[in-house]
């Protein structure tokens, strides 16, 4: 059973860098969704007593090989993001699905400032406000994700894991 | 009561903010080493294998549809487009036999002036895996590695101009920047006259931009963009862009320079990677075949 609980978190987080990663039409390619934080965000607030800010530093750094980016800079993000929701996940947990997306898209906001501001030190120019487009893509797709993955788990994952 | 006391209903977990401020100071770790060394090669050579799934994937239709449109091409079109290829074969091949007198002139003459000779390097095909990245930056996946050859630094053409070097590699895939990559720049010289300058990108796929020409430097619109070779990283002599617009700023220091790329930038399916720049990189392109 254990197995099949992780096997199929795995499978949702591949899913993620998939959609992470698909080509989009231009037009849409700045609102893609942050998918994988999304994922993570899922399991840490569904699972707290297994996943937390470790899986999250994992898939930081695989989203750093997948995107060509410095190693650690979405470790360094992701684990920021999951810290808040590993912190707080009883006190998120008791909101409405979509006062959730308010809690998620503050915790992305933190997600993609740190990003920003490790792009900047870099000496990557930032690129205006497009940046926090994802932001608000992802707090609106956020009870979609919610309810997709709730039934992943309830039929996948047994209450006692 | 004790028990009472003890009890509290959102109690954070112990121990979290520890092994969250060692993540953070590990990918801090992670990042500095990353940007100033090449320690990390084989690190990020691994992870990029253990995602190469993942990419192939997201690749795998775009794959197929290029192969059925292949398989089920009818005669009638295969027996054009190999026509068409024959005639232009011909006229490229016309071309090179020209260029090889002039290649022999040259050396002749860099003899005569005591200059050393060109290297003549040697191009492979790669293709590219359509896969998005990163919105703000322009980069793209090859789906040659270094088994295949490929190293850091390397630079990549296709037939119309320089495209960008690579800037990671694993041992099946390989990363290139484009040089319209906010964070690239091409030392490049003016086809007309020599004069030396920076090509840098500006994030915009059409776009590069020459920020350190002064306001009297000789540049005209449609002037031709090649690669000066300065640096030591990009081949000598291949176009690179063609000004597009020559802005003189009376009260600033440089005047605003922008050209377009040459390279169908985006629009690509194969790319070449150039070898023989460098005598190691060669000798171990040789190795690794």
């Amino acid at each position: 059973m254990r197995v099949k609980a992780l096997l199929t978190v795995a499978v949702t987080l591949i899913c993620a860098l998939t959609l992470t990663i698909i080509p989009l039409p231009a037009w849409a390619e700045a609102w893609r969704p942050l998918w994988v934080a999304l994922a993570v965000f899922y399991w840490i607030l569904a699972l707290p007593e297994h996943f937390g800010v470790g899986l999250a530093w994992c898939i930081g750094l695989l989203l750093d090989a997948l995107t060509g980016s410095v190693l650690g800079a979405h470790a360094l993000a992701m684990t920021l993001a999951a810290f808040v929701a590993a912190r707080s996940h009883l006190v998120i947990r008791m909101y409405p699905v979509w006062q959730q997306s308010l809690l998620v898209a503050l915790a992305l906001a933190l997600y993609e400032f740190a990003l920003f501001w490790i792009n900047g030190i870099l000496g990557v120019q930032g690129i205006g406000a497009a940046r926090w487009f994802p932001i608000l893509s992802s707090a609106v797709l956020w009870p979609w994700v919610f309810v997709v993955l709730r039934a992943v788990r309830r039929r996948y994952v047994s209450m006692r894991v | 009561m004790k028990a009472g006391r003890d009890f509290q209903l959102f109690r954070p977990r112990k121990g979290l903010g520890t092994k969250a401020f060692l993540l953070l100071v590990a990918s801090i770790a992670l990042m500095a080493v990353d940007h100033h060394y090449n320690y990390l090669t084989g690190i990020r050579g691994a992870l990029a294998t253990i995602v190469y799934p993942v990419e192939w994937v997201v690749n795998a239709p775009t794959a197929l549809s290029r192969t059925m449109a292949e398989e089920f091409a009818s005669h009638q079109t295969l027996l054009h487009e190999n026509r068409k290829l024959h005639a232009s074969l011909i006229q490229a091949r016309a071309k090179l036999l020209r260029l090889r007198s002039l290649q022999r002139e040259n050396t002749r003459l860099r003899k005569l002036l005591h200059a050393s000779g060109e290297i003549p390097g040697h191009v492979e095909v790669a293709g590219i895996l359509s896969v998005d990245l990163d919105p703000f930056a322009h980069r793209i996946t090859l789906n040659t590695g270094s088994t295949r050859g490929a190293h850091l630094g390397q630079p990549i053409l296709d037939a119309y101009g320089i495209v960008g070097q690579i800037i990671h590699v694993s041992p099946i895939t390989s990363q290139v920047m484009l040089i319209t990559d906010p964070a690239s720049a091409i030392p490049v010289e003016i086809n007309r006259n020599g004069l030396t300058t920076l090509a840098v990108g500006t994030g915009d796929i059409d776009a590069l931009s020459l920020p350190y020409l002064p306001n009297n430097a000789n540049i005209k619109v449609g002037d031709l963009l090649v690669t000066s070779g300065l640096g030591g990283r990009y081949p000598r002599g291949y176009p690179v862009a063609r000004v597009t617009a020559v802005a003189p700023q009376p009260g600033a220091r440089f005047a605003q320079v922008t050209a377009t790329p040459l390279a169908h930038l985006g629009r690509d399916h194969e790319v070449l990677l150039y070898f023989g720049h460098s005598k190691q990189a060669s000798r171990r392109h040789l190795r690794g075949q």
